[in-house]
């Protein structure tokens, strides 16, 4: 899949970055399995579930909710509770991202690896600006003045669709609309021009008139940075028609795997065909 | 407080038969249960409500039987109008230290708790005393549940002018301190005997219950199921009683069982100022208030009542708790 | 604007009716009628012409209210009526509310701090023993009746405590448990694996046994002072503690701010201290601490660099509170000549005040607050529960919010996520909560004062009531609701300060 190049030519720091993007794979993940302890004994959320992710490449990965596949991805990332049972393995530039400490572990998020949640306007906390969240991520990496970082997300800002950016970095995130805000998250994750982004479900909560949109800036954007995109979600459309491989999950497992081409023309099984299609179909507590 | 909008019936999730060529695994046994099955199992296995509920319940026996209400009689033998003498400076004769520790056997003796400067036993008056408070509390609490969740329902669902004129009425009620009020209304009616005064402040407390429960309906009220039944044809009352109100359940017995336990301390404090039950009767707020001063003297006159007050509180409140978190869909004791 | 005339309309409706029933909740000449005295007629008519007794109800309202009325007129005087003794009712309104809002305010304060402070910790340690004694204690304290605890701190604590005062000696049986009770609490808090909490333990139990063994020996509780040393020393550590907790020490310029900031204030305090000892008046006080603030602003400023803001804010706070760490120095020294005046009855139970106590500024100041320490106590126990499992619960449900999760993958420390995040989110509804606690705290006042013999409003609201003396009680409730008004705006400001999405509406 070839996207058009986005904006390169951009006024400011991202082109003064050296150019050391990762080759090859980047992010490999071996026979993860994640287990959350209930009432009932343990649900297995995720199980056994390898998959690789190589340079600036878009993997998809869909499933129906439930089936894990944003578990999967908050695992990698560290950022489920502590009664989570993660087992396997998420290699990341030499190191088990499941085995490292928690300040390693922090010093990746934002930085390396960010991610982009599905619903912009809890994700993001209402008493803070804007302007002052994106800097809040650019200054807990690189010691550089508040100044310094407001001009950086004022760039990220711009460069994602918003106008008038500058003066956006002092709104609330209430103040924006459901568009512009998951714009503006997406500038928070790249900010610090990272080699990897999770996007977990970042249109399904857009009206579908704008989830196009943002999702073209998406793609945008991660190219200008140049990272690798993980993109979960349910519409097998979007995967079908942006996506260079793809993992199908079901109930917490990986039940295909493979490049578009191969997955959409010759499948192995047949997809349920509640993937895109939004009806509940199990009692599972755990939603994907 | 939410609820889940969910009706009541059972829900048992339709199984869809495997897929061909596809594999389907059950990822875990999870027994389908219904909404209220899964309250009362979750109350159930809060601990704190349930020693609540078992110390409040022995508290309630004990209160009823041992002396006896009304024209029924007690087990104990003493009254708590008797006078006589004071036997050991009315000292109380309750040994409970184990006879390994003290060298007597465990003894309860004619007078347990004591007796007061005119010889009454203080154990019965303590259990009169905890009868009338608790009668005070209980009635509070439910009149104030009737009324809040009266007002509240009429209000948040038929709206309007109505809705309106409630909730000025409602926002009257709630700018009155409390204390101020029932202060003076109390005094007035305390004389006319418990019932009167438990009416009374019932009457004073439901407010909250009317704001809230206004609220809740008024969120429900928008709600499909409502609209579908409206679509059916069923008429207003209807509704609220099948499908408003088994959704608010969770909210009234947390805020009627909260209430109760904020009414036995209303109503021993005004009874300890002397606004609440009076002479000849008994409260045990106004004992303790009786009693203050023989603090250094006959301590067991001050702190017997203090005890069951804080026993009755405490357990109402832990109860109260645990309701709480059986209706709170987003408990989640994760044992880590 | 509009809710403004409606309250406004209510508080006028409701006094009407609270004024119709005082007047029919008795006798007002209930006790006359038992005088024996000669003038007992004399006594009933005088009375019934102060309290109106010969015109009907309605008439009576209308003419408290026009009296009313006029306090809302700048430039008349207010007349709320008189007592049924004659009295003036403003001015006894007067004296009774400084009483009542020197308690109030001091027991709202200090539960707040105490509450939401241990509210955060007990929510970010939750199921550790910590959590569990807390919660149960919270429990145990809102289901306690104020007026037995009232009670039982005027007889017992107020004894002990002063009969302990006399000859201050920690008992080694008290060292030994208080030094395993501060071992227990600082291990929950400070958490981490065995081996770490077990080092915590040790660390705080020896401290406490040090400490206090230390304290015990040279009786310092008969003549405490803190020194100059150790008022430098604390108010250095207090900058410390407020860049440890805001913005974290990494932070250099704010740290540097907020220790300088603070330093100044001690060091230039204890140089002063002689100056300020003897010519202090709260006017004075005030300027030095504005003047504090004004310089701390400036040196943050000076030395935040990049993080001017935040700095300015922490040296402030800093300076203003080790402006109160000098403060309580200087009340400390006053300590023992107090002690001497009152006859070593250091606590007191009664009033507000010594009666016909006269000394320095200090004297009268430590007077006016050991008056204070069992009603506020008292008061403190059951906000206290409020506040503690409110936010609790408030910072729970924020720290399993979706935005803190967001702030947690950008990589942030769990301190700047706990305090910038979740902590500012979390307080929102702690607002909304203190408006409705004013409510029950002015309640709880009002027997707290009955035990502890305050002349506040509420024992001239509870006396007033029992003689069926209308214009006190209306006096009264006029305060109260108005109070209560206010301090709902107040909390009204303060969410919308907190909360920006409702701040347009």
């Amino acid at each position: 899949m070839i996207r058009p190049a986005g904006r390169t030519a951009v006024d400011g720091y991202i082109d003064d970055l050296p150019a050391t993007r990762p080759e090859g794979v980047v992010l490999s993940v071996r026979n993860l399995t994640v287990g959350f302890p209930t009432d009932d004994g343990m649900v297995q959320a995720v199980r056994d579930v390898s998959y690789d992710v190589s340079a600036g490449e878009i993997l998809g990965i869909v499933g129906e909710s439930g089936s894990g596949k944003s578990v999967s991805s908050l695992a990698v990332m560290g950022l489920l509770p502590k009664s989570a049972r993660i087992t396997g393995s998420a290699t990341y530039g030499g190191a088990d991202l499941l085995r490292i400490s928690q300040a390693a572990r922090r010093s990746l998020r934002g930085r390396k690896i960010a991610m982009i949640f599905q619903d912009p306007l809890s994700s993001m906390n209402p008493v803070h600006t804007v302007g002052a969240q994106i800097a809040e991520a650019v200054r807990s990496h690189e010691a550089v003045s508040q100044k310094v970082a407001l001009e950086r997300a004022a760039e990220m800002l711009d460069l994602c669709g918003i106008p008038q950016a500058t003066r956006r970095l002092k709104s609330y995130p209430h103040e924006f609309s459901g568009g512009m805000r998951q714009r503006a998250m997406i500038a928070m994750a790249i900010v610090n021009r990272p080699e990897l982004i999770i996007a977990d479900e970042p249109t399904t909560a857009l009206d579908v008139t704008i989830q196009a949109q943002v999702l073209e800036k998406l793609f945008e954007v991660k190219d200008t940075v140049g990272a690798a995109l993980v993109l979960i979600t349910h519409d097998l459309g979007v995967v079908a028609g942006s996506a260079d491989r793809v993992l199908v999950m079901y109930a917490g497992r990986a039940v295909e795997k493979g490049g578009v081409d191969e997955v959409f023309y010759r499948p192995r099984s047949r997809t349920p065909p509640g993937c895109s299609d939004p009806s509940p179909r199990s009692a599972l507590p755990v939603s994907g | 407080m939410t609820a889940e909008a969910t009706p009541t019936a059972a829900e048992e999730p339709t199984l869809v038969g495997p897929l061909p060529g596809v594999e389907v695994e059950r990822e875990f046994t999870v027994k389908a249960r219904t909404q209220g099955e899964l309250v009362r199992r979750r109350f159930f296995r809060h601990r704190a409500a349930m020693i609540g509920l078992v110390v409040l319940l022995g508290v309630i026996l004990l209160s009823v039987t041992s002396i006896g209400i009304g024209p029924v009689p007690g087990w104990w033998n003493q009254d708590y109008l008797a006078t006589g003498s004071s036997v050991d400076g009315g000292r109380p004769t309750l040994d409970l230290t184990p006879e390994v520790v003290d060298g007597q056997r465990e003894f309860i003796g004619p007078h347990p708790f004591g007796q007061e400067n005119t010889g009454r036993d203080y154990f019965a008056m303590t259990m009169r005393g905890t009868q009338q408070s608790l009668f005070i509390a209980f009635s509070v609490g439910l009149i104030s549940v009737l009324l809040g969740t009266l007002v509240g329902a009429i209000a948040g669902y038929f709206g309007g002018l109505l809705g309106n004129v409630l909730m000025r009425i409602t926002d009257l009620v709630i700018t009155l301190p409390l204390i101020v009020v029932a202060s003076v209304v109390s005094f007035r009616f305390g004389g006319a005997g418990v019932g009167a005064l438990a009416l009374v402040l019932g009457l004073l407390v439901w407010t909250q219950l009317a704001r809230l429960m206004r609220g809740e309906v008024l969120s429900l009220r928008e709600k499909e199921f409502v609209e579908a039944a409206r679509a059916m044809g069923a008429g207003p009352w209807r509704i609220i009683g099948r499908h408003i109100l088994p959704n608010v359940v969770g909210t009234i017995l947390v805020s009627g069982t909260l209430w109760t336990s904020s009414a036995i301390l209303l109503e021993t404090a005004l009874s300890f100022l002397g606004v609440g039950v009076r002479a000849p009767d008994i409260s045990l707020g106004s004992l303790i208030s009786d009693y203050q001063a023989a603090f250094q003297t006959r301590p067991w006159l001050f702190w017997w009542p203090g005890l069951f007050i804080i026993l009755i509180a405490l357990s109402i409140n832990f109860i109260g708790d645990g309701l709480r978190d059986a209706f709170d869909p987003r408990q989640n004791r994760v044992r880590a | 604007m509009r809710r403004l005339l409606i309250s406004v309309g209510l508080l006028l409706a409701s006094t009407v009716i609270m004024y119709g029933l005082v007047t029919i909740s008795g006798d007002p000449l209930q006790d006359l009628y038992e005088d024996q005295s000669p003038n007992k007629q004399a006594k009933i008519d005088q009375r019934i012409q102060i309290l109106e007794l010969d015109k009907p109800v309605p008439q009576r309202y209308l003419s408290w209210a026009g009296g009313a009325a006029k306090c809302l007129v700048p430039g008349l005087s207010c007349d709320l009526g008189q007592s049924r003794t004659g009295q003036d009712v403003t001015a006894l309104l007067g004296d009774a509310i400084s009483s009542t809002l020197a308690l109030v305010s001091a027991s709202v304060v200090l539960a707040i701090v105490l509450g939401v402070s241990v509210g955060i910790v007990s929510a970010l340690r939750q199921y550790s023993a910590f959590d569990y004694t807390l919660t149960f204690a919270a429990f145990l304290f809102f289901s306690l009746p104020v007026f037995w605890v009232a009670v039982l701190l005027k007889q017992y604590a107020a004894i002990q405590l002063n009969d302990w005062l006399a000859d201050p000696v920690v008992s080694t049986l008290v060292v030994a448990v208080l030094a395993g009770l501060s071992g227990l609490i600082w291990a929950s808090i400070i958490g981490g694996d065995r081996r770490q909490r077990l080092l915590v333990f040790a660390a705080a139990a020896i401290a406490t046994i040090a400490t206090l063994s230390y304290l015990s020996a040279v009786r310092w509780f008969a003549q405490p002072a803190l020194g100059p040393a150790a008022v430098i020393a604390v108010s250095l550590a207090v900058g410390l503690v407020v860049t440890l907790l805001g913005s974290g020490i990494r932070r250099r310029g704010v740290l540097y701010a907020s220790v300088a900031s603070a330093g100044l204030v001690g060091i230039v305090g204890t140089a002063a201290s002689g100056w300020i000892e003897t010519n202090a008046s709260w006017t004075v006080l005030a300027a030095l601490a504005i003047a504090a603030a004004a310089v701390a602003a400036a040196i943050g400023y000076a030395l935040g660099g990049m993080d001017r803001i935040p700095a300015i804010r922490s040296a402030v706070l800093s300076a203003l509170l080790a402006g109160g760490v000098v403060f309580l120095d200087l009340l400390l020294r006053a300590f023992p000549s107090y002690k001497d005046a009152v006859n070593g009855r250091v606590v007191a139970t009664i009033g507000e005040r010594t009666p016909n106590f006269t000394g320095t500024f200090w004297e009268v100041q430590i007077d006016l607050a050991t008056h204070l320490v069992l009603p506020t106590a008292a008061l403190i126990l059951i906000s206290f529960a409020t506040y503690t499992r409110f936010t609790r619960a408030s910072m729970l449900e924020v720290l399993n919010a979706d935005y803190v999760r967001t702030a947690r993958s950008k990589g942030l420390t769990e301190r700047t996520v706990v305090v910038n995040h979740a902590f500012r989110n979390a307080l929102i509804p702690v607002a909304t909560l203190a408006a409705i606690d004013f409510g029950s705290v002015l309640g709880g006042a009002v027997i707290t004062e009955t035990v502890f013999g305050r002349k506040g409003l509420g024992s001239l609201l509870i006396d007033s009531v029992r003689n069926v003396d209308p214009n006190p009680v209306m006096g009264c409730y006029i305060v109260l609701a108005v109070s209560i008004v206010v301090f709902n705006m107040l909390a009204d400001i303060t969410y919308a300060y907190l909360d920006p999405r409702i701040r347009l509406s």
